[in-house]
């Protein structure tokens, strides 16, 4: 009632400054005019004035944003409540609603602001009274929600001309060996091997990181693979002949990270933030099925050479073999010190390497024999002994960032931080040869069908094809513009 | 309506007239840095205006002042003071303020090319000052959802790649530096659960964004590194409710100087006092004093706050020139506008330095001769006396036996005997404190061989004997730098391994000698052990001294000998700063620098020429702790009343007057033994044995744990517990150790029956055998009137009145 009175009282100082304003109108006001138009505003005070209302995205976004997004938002939902959505808004979280609209002392979300001390937002500083106070009007005026929240997230933008060379995050040879795919950040671009006058092909995307990209086995297909940090993941399928997308989907809440296309050339597995491999068709109607096995990211995934199973890498520094029959979890066969960032398939072993400089091999048919897998998921314990099944390459140099084998999986080459490319063949895993002075770090590498190409993508934005028979560098290509100054100081 | 506005403006004014203090003319006015030199486009540098008053406070006009610059064509200056530099040459900033006016000499200095943001230096503070490498954020251990940063940016090395290379670059886009997961997530535009770190458009977005845009480049090796940091102003004298804004400049090692007053981190150290915003603004909130500790890239500065209140006509005390304490204590009591107490009467102090110097009240008849003497010197003699008593050495022994920790958890009983009396004899001789230490931490073999062998047969490992040995004797805790560097200090785990590398040829072994005694230790040194290795380095950390250098040492010797001579030497900034601080407090509700066993650069004194003066005076008498004890008991400052005065009664810190204190366990106990006349029986010791003399904390006494005697596991003053809680409170209402002692039929009531005193008489007795102390003329009508509800039962009425006596917090607290 107080607070009514003090309103009213409010309109009453600015109609009298609006009369002060406007004398034409003044002359013709009657003191009983003058009463009636009280009673007007009087009786429109249940609505709110325009320079009153509460704006949901204007007033209230910014301050959910600055103080309750980083937990109740999709993948979180601390209490089952996104704040992110406006339906999910709308329907509160497993405490109930999150307000009564018009009703702010009623509300959840104005008794969990308030309070001695308030129990939101958790571990911060109260809300200033200011804001408490927002919130409350928002609410009394019906809490409505005006429109949805406008992004802050810049769109991805493609330069022309790079004023750093960019990192190649991932490289692809055709099957004939004829076209090269390289990642570089948010495009693709390819690259006539056979034709040198021209031009790389750029294949923009709305993806900020490409993690990888990949020629399908019948070279009909180029995926790209990637997303947005902590935004979305998704891959995009290319027709390598024209550059024309084929189809793309949108996977997770992350970038998706390295994976293999199945040899059927139909679905390429990517690994995913979630700790789950995603196995995406070409086919737009077909679903995406999931392998949900790691406790952190899924770094690296690669096929076994008979298509059944699936060899995957992580953050949480474990090699796991996985079934595509079943789509479950078949065994983990190893346990690294550091991250797994690279993993591959000979014929009969399953190849895994990362930060802590070793190249191990793990004979598939023994480490899958006897596996008693008891619950679900990582429950699977293993019977038999590591030993048993380890085939351990030598040790390398410097920290593994990527493996390639040849389309017939006799030939193995391994990529590190190191300034060099060593080659392995796999019936043996005895080293064949080493490309040496190659520009450190490498990120990125891929061999042809009959392992006679290799090329490579570094950090520094250098493309290179070499010869695997002789280690003669063939060609440096250079992807996309970069300015001069800047490639010079380099 | 009418008469209530008018009522309010009454009493505006009438408020306002009542709270103007008395005029207070400003005489000067200041802008620092008087004179700067910038050279670097990217940093401007603000500008501190202070007023002076002839009353000695200090006016911040930072924020009011107006500015304007000679030359804007050269360096221009914007409403807030902050001066940036435009083009190369000289200029003159004047600030007006309070009808006055001061200016500051420019020289800008710009290099012809560009300067990029460095990592190191523009970058990493950034990370800092956003709280993203915090314990509780990406600089634990293990990282947060994968993003790991070094603990508070200790190892740029590490967190360049973490925030450029890994995971193929996903946190920062070179080519769009907006789309960089590196600013989205602090500046919460996608959901970040370390909540929003930047501000749109703010320095730290600003710092960041610009550094990405310029290709997020690694530092040159030639980088200059930064080496001091510097606070200003570092004393401020200040009136309730006033603001003060802080400059923090960093020093680099080319010799140029930056303003960081805007990536410092400020925290007050009284929280009472004032309070700090993120950009240095202090607000004072309360009187007395505080200090504002700055951290900028592991560097910390300090500067003192003193909130007083309006000057009233205050008259200085006059300095005393006879007692160095008292001389340090009153100028900065005159300084805080404080009054000290008056001398607490004669049977407290009696009492007081009773109790802390020989851990048992005084006996009735001391007390009465002691009033009754006429002596001017009397208080002087009495002290002397003390320090005489076999009490004496029982009181210091527990002491000592407590922060070396002899306890027979750790070592045999045998050990932990000889080490008591290896502890007492010192005591007894009043052994000089450095000849003392560097007995303790040289010490080899067993108890056959050497006694205080066992001070390193009770560590668990050379890191448990680096942390009590710091910790006792350097008043400094170590064990954060093991794994990180010290939050609050500038210990690195370099400076950490460097005293690790003076103990870790320590190796004990079961003495062969003493087969079948349980815990039989022998301390061997392995005179060929190397270095320790520093696990961020992964090398080898040669001796370093605390905070010191690294001696070049012969291989073979005792390492210990040479850390222990070093320690102990005149001039060494730990050992006797930190034992003198901790003497003191033994004899006060704190010490000069407090917690007494946490000294760092953060915490300063609250009495630093006090504390310099005490310390110089114990090396200049040897390390003569009996000596330091007298200088400290003697002052009129130990001897103040409790009873506060107008203008002392906030002060808890200063030592303007007494601060109640409960008595320690063991003096407690004894005090109440001595009272009652009933002996305690401890399982465990020795009979007869009283609980000063107790060996160690393995002794049956539910008295003695539940008033926290410590259990020597530990080698923190923290460990004995001087708190008061609802089960000391019910026991001493309800257990047995007062109950059965007034009653028991050899106790203080019935032996004082025994001789068939008069009310007065018994009254009397029972006053000075409980509290010490004659009763006051209310005190005994009170008394009388309860004695008489009794009727015939008088035993029951002296027991009833002592144990009401030992109930009362006279008792308990010394006062």
């Amino acid at each position: 009632m107080q607070r009514l009175f003090r309103c009213s009282t409010a309109f009453l100082s600015l109609q009298s400054q609006t009369q002060g304003l406007r004398p034409g109108l003044l002359s013709v006001a009657t003191p009983w005019l003058k009463l009636i138009s009280l009673f007007l505003l009087l009786s429109t005070l249940s609505s709110p004035a325009a320079d009153n209302s509460i704006s949901y995205q204007r007033d209230i976004w910014p301050i959910f944003k600055r103080h309750c997004l980083g937990c109740h938002t999709e993948g979180k939902a601390k209490g089952g409540l996104r704040l992110d959505d406006l339906d999910a808004l709308r329907k509160g979280g497993k405490h109930g609603a999150l307000f009564v609209a018009g009703q702010p002392d009623k509300s959840l979300l104005i008794k969990q602001v308030t309070g001695d001390p308030p129990e939101m937002p958790e571990n911060e500083a109260p809300l200033s009274a200011a804001k408490v106070k927002l919130l409350r009007d928002w609410i009394a005026q019906g809490g409505k929600l005006d429109a949805a929240p406008k992004s802050d997230r810049p769109p991805v933008v493609i330069p022309v001309t790079y004023a750093f060379a960019p990192a190649i995050a991932s490289v692809s040879l055709s099957p004939d060996g004829k076209l090269a795919a390289v990642a570089v950040r948010s495009e693709i671009v390819l690259l006539d091997l056979a034709n040198t006058n021209a031009a790389p092909r750029r294949l923009a995307t709305d993806f900020d990181l490409l993690t990888h990209v990949e020629f399908s086995p019948d070279g009909k297909h180029l995926a790209a693979a990637g997303g947005s940090p902590q935004q979305f993941g998704g891959v995009i399928f290319f027709d390598p002949a024209d550059g024309k997308r084929q189809t793309q989907r949108r996977v997770g809440k992350d970038t998706l990270f390295k994976g293999n296309f199945a040899p059927d050339s139909q679905t390429i597995a990517l690994g995913g933030a979630d700790g789950a491999i995603h196995l995406i068709p070409l086919d737009p109607k077909a679903p995406v099925k999931s392998i949900d096995l790691h406790s952190d990211w899924v770094l690296a995934v690669a096929y076994t050479a008979d298509g059944k199973q699936l060899i995957s890498g992580s953050r949480d520094k474990t090699t796991k073999l996985s079934s595509l029959e079943t789509l479950k979890l078949l065994r983990s066969v190893d346990q690294s010190p550091d991250i797994i960032n690279a993993v591959a398939a000979d014929p009969l072993t399953a190849i895994a390497a990362g930060n802590a400089r070793t190249l191990t091999g793990y004979d598939l048919k023994l480490a899958l024999t006897g596996v008693e897998v008891g619950g679900s998921g990582n429950g699977a314990q293993p019977v038999n002994n590591r030993a048993q099944y380890l085939r351990a390459y030598e040790a390398q140099a410097e920290a593994v960032t990527a493996l390639a084998t040849s389309g017939d999986r006799k030939l193995l080459a391994v990529a590190t931080r190191g300034p060099e490319i060593r080659l392995y063949q796999t019936a043996d895993r005895q080293r064949k040869t080493v490309i040496p002075k190659i520009p450190a770090p490498v990120l990125a590498v891929s061999l042809n069908s009959d392992g006679t190409r290799l090329l490579l993508g570094t950090k520094s934005g250098d493309v290179q094809l070499y010869d695997t028979t002789t280690t003669k560098l063939l060609r440096t290509l250079t992807p996309v513009p970069v300015q001069a100054s800047v490639t010079a100081a380099k | 309506m009418k008469p209530i506005v008018l009522l309010f403006f009454i009493v505006i004014a009438v408020s306002h007239a009542l709270a103007a203090p008395a005029p207070d003319p400003i005489t000067d006015l200041r802008a620092t840095p008087a004179a700067v030199t910038l050279v670097n486009p990217q940093r401007p540098h603000s500008l501190i205006v202070q007023a002076r008053t002839k009353g000695g406070y200090d006016l911040d006009h930072t924020a009011t002042a107006s500015y304007r610059s000679s030359n804007d064509k050269i360096a221009r200056v914007d409403a807030a003071g902050w001066i940036h530099p435009v083009a190369n040459g000289q200029t003159t900033i004047t600030a007006t303020a309070a009808d006055r006016s001061a200016t500051v000499n420019v020289t800008v200095k710009l290099p012809p090319a560009p300067v990029p943001f460095s990592f190191r230096q523009d970058v990493m503070p950034v990370l800092s000052k956003g709280g993203c490498n915090a314990g509780a954020c990406h600089g634990y251990s293990l990282g947060k959802n994968g993003f790991k940063l070094s603990l508070r940016g200790a190892d740029p090395e590490k967190d360049y790649p973490a925030l450029t290379d890994e995971f193929l670059e996903r946190r920062i886009n070179r080519h769009q530096p907006a789309a960089s997961l590196l600013l989205l997530k602090p500046l919460g535009d996608i959901p970040h659960e370390g909540g929003v770190r930047f501000d749109h458009g703010g320095v730290l977005h600003g710092t960041v964004r610009q550094w990405i845009a310029e290709g997020a480049k690694d530092d040159a090796p030639a980088l200059p590194t930064l080496v001091a940091v510097t606070i200003f102003p570092e004393k401020v004298v200040a009136l309730p409710r006033a603001r003060q804004q802080f400059q923090l400049v960093a020093k680099y090692s080319d010799g140029t100087t930056r303003d960081v007053s805007r990536t410092g981190i400020f925290t007050v150290n009284t929280e009472r006092v004032a309070r700090v915003d993120e950009t240095g603004l202090v607000t004072a909130t309360d009187l007395g004093e505080t200090a504002i500790v700055a951290r900028y890239e592991g560097i910390f500065a300090v500067a003192n706050l003193f909130v007083f209140p309006p000057d009233k006509g205050f008259q200085p005390t006059p300095v005393p020139t006879d007692n160095l304490v008292d001389r340090h204590v009153i100028t900065k009591l005159n300084d805080l506008r404080i009054k000290p107490s008056d001398l607490t009467d004669d049977e407290r102090f009696l009492r007081r330095v009773s109790v802390d110097l020989i851990g048992v009240q005084p006996k009735p008849d001391e007390v009465t001769a002691f009033t009754a003497s006429k002596d001017a010197d009397k208080r002087a003699k009495a002290i002397a006396a003390l320090m005489k008593r076999p009490e004496f050495i029982d009181w210091w022994s527990l002491k000592w036996g407590d922060l070396l920790q002899n306890s027979r958890s750790a070592i045999s009983d045998p050990a932990v005997y000889a080490f008591r009396e290896w502890i007492r004899a010192s005591i007894a001789r009043n052994v000089p404190l450095d000849v003392f230490a560097r007995e303790v931490l040289t010490a080899r073999g067993s108890y056959l061989d050497h006694p205080a062998a066992a001070y390193f047969a009770v560590s668990k490992d050379t890191d448990d004997t680096l942390q009590r040995a710091t910790q006792v004797f350097a008043g400094v805790r170590m064990l954060c730098a093991k794994c990180h560097p010290h939050p609050f200090e500038h210990w690195t785990q370099g400076d950490y391994y460097g005293v690790h590398s003076f103990f870790n040829q320590v190796t004990t072994k079961a003495d062969p000698r003493l087969t079948g005694v349980a815990n039989a230790k022998t301390i061997l040194l392995n005179l060929s052990a190397v270095s320790s290795t520093n696990p961020r380095t992964g090398k080898p950390q040669p001796p370093r001294y605390l905070g010191g250098g690294e001696p070049k040492l012969e291989a073979g010797i005792d390492r210990r000998a040479d850390y222990a001579k070093w320690l102990t030497s005149p001039d060494n900034p730990h050992f006797a700063r930190s034992l003198v601080n901790r003497v003191w407090s033994y004899f006060f509700h704190r010490g000069i620098i407090d917690p007494v066993d946490d000294l760092r650069s953060t915490s300063p004194p609250i009495n630093a020429p006090l504390l310099d003066a005490l310390t110089k005076d114990f090396v200049a008498h040897q390390f003569d702790l009996r000596q330091l004890m007298q200088t400290i008991v003697t002052s009129r400052t130990y001897q103040r009343s409790s009873l506060t005065n107008d203008s002392n009664g906030h002060d808890d810190a200063n030592f303007s007057h007494a601060i109640p204190r409960r008595l320690p366990a063991e003096a407690l106990l004894d005090s109440l033994v001595q009272a009652t006349g009933v002996k305690e029986n401890f399982g465990g010791a020795p009979a007869g044995f009283t609980a000063a003399q107790l060996p160690d904390a393995n002794v049956q006494s539910p008295f003695l744990s539940l008033f926290g005697k410590p259990q020597r596991m530990e080698a923190c003053e923290c460990e004995r517990d001087l708190g008061a809680n609802m089960l000391q409170a019910l026991h001493f209402i309800n257990g047995k150790s007062i109950l059965d002692r007034v009653a028991s039929a050899s106790g203080r009531p019935a032996l004082l029956l025994a001789q068939k005193p008069t009310d007065d008489q018994l009254i009397e007795q029972l006053y000075l055998w409980s509290l010490a102390r004659r009763p006051a003329p209310a005190e005994i009508a009170a008394a009388k009137k309860f004695l008489a509800t009794y009727t015939d039962k008088r035993a029951e009425a002296a027991q009833d009145f002592m144990w009401g006596l030992l109930n009362s917090r006279d008792f308990t607290m010394l006062h």
